[in-house]
């Protein structure tokens, strides 16, 4: 039995700190929606309240209809997946993956044949007689993600699963939990720290700062559409520059940008990503003249610092564009930077 | 791992070993006067009387095995409360209770114990086992609350609620996760007070006030009546319960489960 999740309003207070600040959040049935933020943003918090290991200090928990608050740990459906594996060190694996069906009064018939099945999913086969110091980072991590889905939850709930894993590992780690997630089409809830990992798994992300649900959306939105200041520079976004609307245009310090004329904009800062900027030694319809001052690689491409001055003479604004064409970088020349109005992006609580 | 040489092995063995072949000796000795490196004749009288069903060792082993058992638990479970609260939380006066835990380590028990007498004989505790008992819980409890601190620090609260988040009930986690992790811990604690109250003399001698006859007791009544070999006999009785438990808990004393590290964190 599967069904969403609705967070209504919760807060969270310890001591005079507010943890979580009227947290609204819905996660469809069948999602798999990552909760994403820096450490200290209150993530893992909210999990744990969803999860029943806090209490909210206001508000509820749905899950589907059935209101969750005066429910116990235990008797909520959910199973979760911690940072670490917390395989039990006193059981075998089979045993650690049995342990929420051997619990019940009558532990099903076909227990043995449902671990070891449990085990092949997670391509662990045949390690139900091992004992947990005998695997490694990754097949704990597996052999938990077993024992949760053993339980048949509602509610999957992952809290940085993946963060005490290395690099390699955690690309396949992660790519292995969507893959369980769309087999078993389970309402699960991710909390992570890393963007990357939030944006290649996610059906929706929540991205929560100092104990605020910042935006919530598809992984697509937040790069194309982010709503604050926050979540564009979370995304990588290097080029956010403050200014006012006028007409048609946004007119920052160092120069005014055409906006796309098709849809609404309102807000006092103006994101562009530097990927979306080009480097031109011509002038064209959308561009600025600006001076390279300096690059540094960024994996394959090239990130090009440039300066302008600015247009009441106040100072220098600088801009970063990405760029993988090498040769026509000169330093201190005079260049243009290109741009695309409907690449713009005018953030609405940017302020 | 380094070896130690054959003759330092030797040396501390016999340093260790030497006081114990006595004693086996006078227990199966006639007599044994100054002079003679070995003793006069053998027999096995002294044990004979020991075992004597109407003497008082065999009444003893009976008392002192009561006392040291009730004591071990009861130490062992306000060591393992007091422990997990020394080292899986923190609350209002932490370093007092921490500092009081251990205060009956520090001050004399002699001191304390007149005191509990004057307390123990108001309210009918004195010359019963009740009272003997909880005399004894005062050297043994301080040892308990140590031992299951250092347990505790190395337990990991987490796997508690994984237990929890996987449907387990608190009493389920209890059994089937907390125990079987802190066994060591609780086996080493029982050992430490059941060793402790078996030897204890004064304790029980100041409130038992020789009504309660411990082992310990008797032991010293048959050292004053100089019949050696009954006094070999009974210290060899005396000392074997304690080298059985420590049998059974010497895994825990030693490396392999990593949950007693040390006496803890007090």
């Amino acid at each position: 039995m599967n069904s969403g999740v609705r967070i209504e309003s919760v807060k969270k207070t310890f001591g005079s700190t507010n943890v979580l600040k009227d947290i609204n959040l819905e996660v469809e049935k069948g999602q798999l929606v990552s909760i994403l933020g820096s450490s200290g943003c209150g993530k893992t918090t909210l999990l744990r309240i969803v999860a029943g290991l806090e209490q909210a200090s206001d508000g509820h928990i749905y899950f589907g209809e059935d209101v969750q608050d005066s429910v116990t740990v235990e008797k909520r459906s959910i199973a979760m997946v911690f940072q670490k594996a917390l395989l039990f060190p006193n059981m075998t694996i089979g045993e650690n993956v049995a342990f929420s069906l051997s619990a019940k009064k009558k532990a099903p018939k076909d227990l043995d044949k449902r671990v070891s099945e449990m085990l092949e999913l997670v391509r662990l086969p045949g390690f139900e007689n091992r004992r947990p110091g005998e695997l490694s980072g990754g097949q704990e991590q597996r052999v938990s993600l077993a024992r949760a889905l053993m339980r048949n939850p509602r509610i999957l709930l992952l809290d940085e699963p993946l963060s005490a894993l290395d690099a390699n590992l955690r690309v396949e780690m992660r790519n292995f939990i969507r893959e369980i997630h769309d087999s078993f089409e389970m309402t699960t809830l991710f909390v992570t720290h890393d963007q990357e990992e939030a944006m290649s798994i996610s059906d929706k992300i929540a991205f929560m700062e100092s104990g605020i649900l910042e935006q919530y959306g598809t992984p697509d939105s937040f790069v194309s559409k982010p709503e604050s200041r926050r979540v564009a520079k979370f995304f990588g976004c290097q080029n956010i520059f403050t200014g006012h609307i006028k007409g048609h245009e946004f007119q920052t310090l160092f120069s005014c940008f055409a906006l796309d004329s098709g849809s609404q904009h309102e807000g006092r800062a103006l994101a562009v990503r530097q990927e979306d900027l080009t480097i031109s030694s011509k002038p064209s319809e959308h561009c600025f003249a600006a001076t390279v001052v300096g690059w540094q690689f960024v994996g394959s491409r090239i990130l090009v610092t440039c300066e302008i001055a600015n247009i009441d003479g106040s100072g220098i604004s600088t801009v970063f564009v990405e760029t993988d064409r090498f040769s026509e970088l000169v330093k201190n020349a005079g260049v243009f930077v290109c741009y695309a109005p409907r690449r713009l992006h005018v953030l609405p609580r940017g302020e | 791992m380094r070896v130690i040489r054959p003759s330092v092995l030797g040396l501390f063995g016999f340093w260790l070993l030497f006081p114990f072949l006595s004693i086996i000796l006078w227990s199966i000795s006639t007599g044994w006067r100054y002079p003679s490196v070995f003793p006069d004749g053998y027999s096995l009288r002294g044990f004979r009387v020991a075992f004597d069903p109407s003497g008082d060792m065999l009444r003893g082993v009976i008392t002192s095995t009561l006392i040291a058992v009730v004591v071990g638990v009861i130490a062992t479970l306000v060591g393992s409360a007091a422990g997990r609260a020394i080292a899986l939380y923190s609350f209002r006066f932490k370093k007092a209770f921490q500092f009081l835990v251990l205060a009956p380590l520090i001050v004399p028990g002699l001191a304390v114990t007149m005191g509990i007498q004057v307390l123990f004989i108001k309210f009918g505790l004195a010359d019963t086992i009740k009272g003997v008992v909880l005399a004894h819980l005062i050297p043994t409890v301080p040892y308990a609350v140590m031992i299951m601190s250092g347990t505790f620090a190395n337990f990991d609260k987490s796997y508690e609620e994984q237990g929890q988040v996987l449907g387990a009930s608190r009493i389920r986690v209890l059994r089937r996760i907390t125990l079987p992790l802190v066994v060591p811990g609780l086996a080493v604690s029982f050992l430490f007070a059941f060793v402790i109250s078996w030897s204890e003399y004064i304790l029980t001698l100041l409130v038992g006030g020789g009504a309660v006859k411990t082992l310990p007791i008797v032991l010293f009544a048959y050292l004053r009546g100089s019949d050696l070999p009954l006094v070999g006999a009974a210290s060899i009785v005396f000392m074997i319960p304690p080298l059985v438990l420590l049998r059974f808990t010497s895994k825990h004393l030693v490396g392999r489960t990593s949950s007693v590290t040390g006496l803890g964190k007090v």
